[in-house]
């Protein structure tokens, strides 16, 4: 990747937060499950997740594997890969445009080679190209029903698996799911909604330092590349150093029985739907603690996740329009006692 | 207001200094968004433009997905007996101008707006939407300037920069500077605009430091804001709602601010206020439509009525086609099509395997359901207002949460005084159709006509765009505005049945609920004309007209 093409640098996005800290806990557990950014134009949605993978450390697949394959036993045997060289790629960030056939999801009959050369091979589409990196949906609350469908249950299962046009055909897809969109153009269905590990919300910035600082870093960037991420990238490797500590440290966090017993009392309390709320709110709670050098979960990890572990889960009428995370917010101040204003 | 022979008050001027500006700014304006019906300014605009923008490069949302991004051409592959490869447009390009950027599906423009984001490409948005109809949201989210011409003459244009003055101002362009005091100003700008999207921001800033250069300044001024809030901010904002006791507090020397003659009071005012009221007068109304837009373009899946498909939905028949853009090959139909003449092909090139000629193509079909958009027209009048507003406002609660249910889209619109005013226009996000029918006020005459009109040009517009129009029109009957303005009831009634006819024509699905006290004959006629179905609300509840509504739409499908 030459300098002029590289993504802006994660840690030169400004403010932001909440959605920040949410994709760096998808890239610590990718099982978390995918992130949901709900927004405004031009809050930065797209940047930060290309920006993302830029800071990850690039993986090692073997040259010419259609889905990165790590080892050559991994590769899938309609790719034919000849090659055994294992080389190093960045995390792939693959955009599903909206609008997008099935076949360019999935992958496809190759029509090329069955009429050129009378052959029944394989296209792989973009669910192929995503594995181990991440799948970005812009715009996802206007994507086809069956096409979000397809795409949560890929994710979930982890497989890709073709039957179609005499083909069958199945390839590993794992990759983690970042969706956003502007809910005034749109909502998502809930059963949808619940699929997404957390959810956050994003907005402008409202204070005039922070935009004036926006559009300098992005007038810099836009200028001089070269020096710009030279200038950033000290802060990215730091940052991608405390996520590699913590990949390694995940395994290490240990679960208390109280902190359990948090999680279990905020989801009731509240009412969410099924256990995927709890799993995901531990889950992230658990990766959380290992991003901040904590050996085990604490109720301060639960109570700041549990607005976008939560939020998107609870039940509600669709024309109401008080948010979820007041409630959240109300609820968790009535179990716990009041919130400490340096907890957020 | 005047920029090196651009007088920022007059619209002609505006346009041609955006051109400029976008010549020398190129991708770091963005792009420039142009709201031009075919016809002459346009032309000489464009070839102005075009002589500034040599490698500029044009496409249409008719070319198809391999002409656009490149790919095998099928058809000469077939013919050449190799793969034939066909390079697309988009690729590198570096400036492209989009004609017809209204129609561009959502699909491509998604892909379009990929290309912006990741390669050097920017747009010139060429968009001739009449009626509110705008490029898809992130099409003109990437572009920084934008100009209409709307109402304009070729002899209205600004005098063009030549080549020279945009080359020598680009080599200037990375010189120039940008103060810290200035960006502060220019985001003030944008704020009090309600600009919240950063990109745009950013393009400012980049439209700021273009016209700086153009008029060889080495830093940017206030006159150069000035165009930035002219041409990037003010038409994509909210017309700004001033409030004194809020002002931001920013010193500026008073010797800069008198130049406006009605700035008597302002002398003491500060900046970001200035120009706010100085755009308000320069701009023409249907410029802060931009705040509207963003909920034009139609999109998603929902229970309008059916229509062809190549992607999607219950398989139809294959037909002889030929595959791209979308269009799948159907293999099947392909060999069973180039079957009966293998003998007689066979020869030719002697192989064993099967010969396809480009005509034996075949192409999948299926049979997709559009999209529905419910459009409310809601009588506001006094009339109404004293009678059954809330138990009008209820039903159209009750409606809202059933098209919640069917996935439909929502528009509404109320009618009131002189005419009818679109609350909402087509969105899918039902809360805030909620919202604004909740601070609906009432009051004043009814236009009738005005309001079933309004109805009419937003379901034909949502037809054209593939979506199944259906209108519910809730009102007391008593029209007494007639749709020249006048209170003449015959004149009135008699529009309100002429409207009601054309939809009808249009085959345009409709509902009538009569709120009055007691039924109104009139109202029974028009749903008549509309073809449409009756209903009394006195003998409605909220879920009776709900009911109706599913049926009515149903109904509507199966013509």
């Amino acid at each position: 990747m030459s300098a002029d093409q590289k993504p802006f640098p994660f840690s030169a996005i400004v403010g932001q937060d909440d959605m920040k800290l949410a994709m760096v806990l998808t890239a610590i557990d990718p099982k978390i499950g995918g992130v949901l950014v709900f927004g405004d134009r031009g809050t930065g949605k797209s940047t930060a997740v290309r920006a993302l993978a830029a800071l990850l450390p690039p993986i090692k697949a073997v040259a010419g594997c259609p889905v990165n394959s790590e080892r050559l036993e991994d590769c899938p045997e309609w790719a034919q890969v000849g090659s055994k060289r294992v080389v190093k790629r960045p995390t792939p960030v693959v955009d599903l445009p909206l609008g997008a056939t099935e076949d360019r999801v999935t992958g496809a009959l190759d029509i090329e080679r069955a009429l050129v050369r009378g052959e029944k091979a394989f296209e792989p589409g973009l669910l192929a190209a995503a594995n181990r990196g991440y799948l970005y949906i812009d715009e996802v609350n206007l994507l086809e029903d069956h096409i979000v469908d397809l795409l949560l249950d890929v994710a979930q299962s982890g497989e890709n698996v073709v039957e179609r046009e005499g083909l069958s055909i199945r390839h590993a897809a794992r990759f983690v799911l970042v969706g956003s969109g502007n809910p005034e153009e749109g909502e998502l269905r809930p059963q949808l909604l619940d699929r997404f590990g957390l959810a956050v919300e994003v907005r402008s910035p409202g204070d005039v330092a922070s935009r004036v600082e926006v559009i300098r870093r992005r007038t810099a960037y836009e200028e001089d590349r070269a020096r710009f991420m030279a200038k950033w990238s000290r802060a990215d490797g730091r940052l991608r150093g405390k996520i590699l500590r913590a990949r390694e440290a995940l395994a290490e966090v240990a679960t208390p029985e109280a902190a359990l017993e948090d999680c279990a009392s905020i989801c009731l309390a509240l009412g969410s739907d099924g256990l995927r709320g709890e799993l995901t709110l531990l889950r992230a709670a658990r990766a959380l603690a290992a991003f901040e050098g904590d050996s085990a979960v604490s109720r301060g990890h639960l109570r700041r996740l549990a607005v976008p572990a939560l939020s998107h889960r609870l039940r509600r009428d669709p024309l109401d329009e008080t948010g979820s995370g007041a409630r959240i917010g109300r609820h968790l101040g009535e179990l716990f006692g009041p919130q400490k204003a340096a907890a957020e | 207001m005047t920029i090196k022979g651009f007088d920022l008050d007059r619209a002609g001027h505006r346009a041609v200094l955006a051109g400029a500006i976008y010549a020398i700014g190129g991708k770091s304006v963005g792009g420039l968004w142009l709201r031009a019906r075919p016809g002459p300014v346009r032309d000489a605009y464009m070839s102005r433009l075009r002589a500034l923008l040599p490698d500029l490069v044009d496409v249409t949302p008719a070319m198809d997905d391999t002409a656009l991004f490149g790919g095998l051409d099928v058809t000469a592959s077939l013919a050449a007996g190799k793969k034939v490869l066909q390079k697309g447009r988009v690729a590198g390009a570096q400036t492209l101008a989009l004609a017809g950027a209204d129609r561009t599906p959502p699909a491509l423009a998604a892909r379009l707006a990929l290309c912006h984001d990741r390669e050097a490409a920017s747009y010139l948005l060429i968009d001739e939407g009449q009626d509110g109809e705008a490029p898809p949201a992130c099409l003109w989210a990437r572009t920084g300037l934008t100009i209409g011409l709307e109402g304009l003459r070729p002899n209205d244009l600004a005098p063009w920069p030549t080549a020279k003055t945009i080359a020598r101002a680009r080599t200037r362009l990375a010189e120039t500077t940008f103060s810290a005091g200035k960006e502060t100003d220019l985001v003030e700008i944008g704020a009090a605009f309600s600009v919240s999207d950063a990109r745009l921001c950013v393009f400012a800033h980049g439209v700021a430091r273009a016209a700086a250069a153009l008029g060889g300044r080495a830093e940017v001024s206030e006159r150069d804001l000035d165009s930035a809030a002219l041409l990037s901010l003010a038409p994509r904002g909210l017309l700004p709602q001033i409030e004194p006791e809020k002002q931001p507090e920013v010193e500026k020397p008073p010797a800069e601010l008198s130049q406006k003659a009605d700035t008597g009071e302002g002398r003491s005012e500060e900046l970001s206020d200035r120009v706010v009221s100085a755009v308000t007068v320069a701009l023409p109304e249907e410029a802060f439509l931009g705040g509207d837009l963003a909920h034009a373009a139609p999109s998603g899946s929902g229970a309008g009525a059916k229509r062809r498909s190549s992607q999607r939905g219950r398989p139809l028949p294959s037909r002889p086609g030929r595959p791209g853009s979308g269009r799948r090959l159907d293999p099947v139909a392909t060999l069973r099509a180039a079957a009966p003449w293998q003998r007689l092909r066979a020869p030719s090139l002697g192989g064993q395997s099967v010969t396809l000629r480009p005509s034996d193509l075949s192409v999948k079909r299926h049979e997709a359901r559009s999209e529905r958009l419910v459009i409310f027209a809601v009588d506001a009048s006094g009339s109404q207002a004293m009678a059954r507003m809330a138990e009008a406002k209820g039903a159209v609660e009750f409606l809202l949460a059933e098209a919640y249910r069917r996935r439909d889209r929502v528009a509404l619109l109320a009618f009131r005084g002189e005419g009818a005013e679109i609350l909402l226009p087509p969105t899918g996000a039902l809360v805030r159709a909620r919202k604004a029918l909740a601070n609906l006020p009432g009051g004043g005459g009814t236009p009738l006509a005005a309001g079933l009109d309004a109805a009419a040009t937003l379901a034909l517009q949502a037809a054209r765009g593939g979506a199944t129009p259906f209108v519910v029109l809730l009102t007391d009957g008593r029209a007494n505005v007639a749709l020249d303005g006048s209170h003449d009831r015959a004149a009135a009634a008699q529009d309100a049945d002429n409207i009601a006819k054309r939809l009808a024509t249009e085959r345009v699905g409709a509902l009538v609920v009569d709120t009055g006290r007691r039924p109104e004959p009139q109202l029974g006629r028009l749903a008549g004309h509309l073809g449409g179905t009756y209903l009394a609300l006195p003998q409605a509840d909220a879920a009776r007209v709900a009911d109706a509504v599913s049926r009515a739409a149903d109904l509507s499908h199966k013509l």
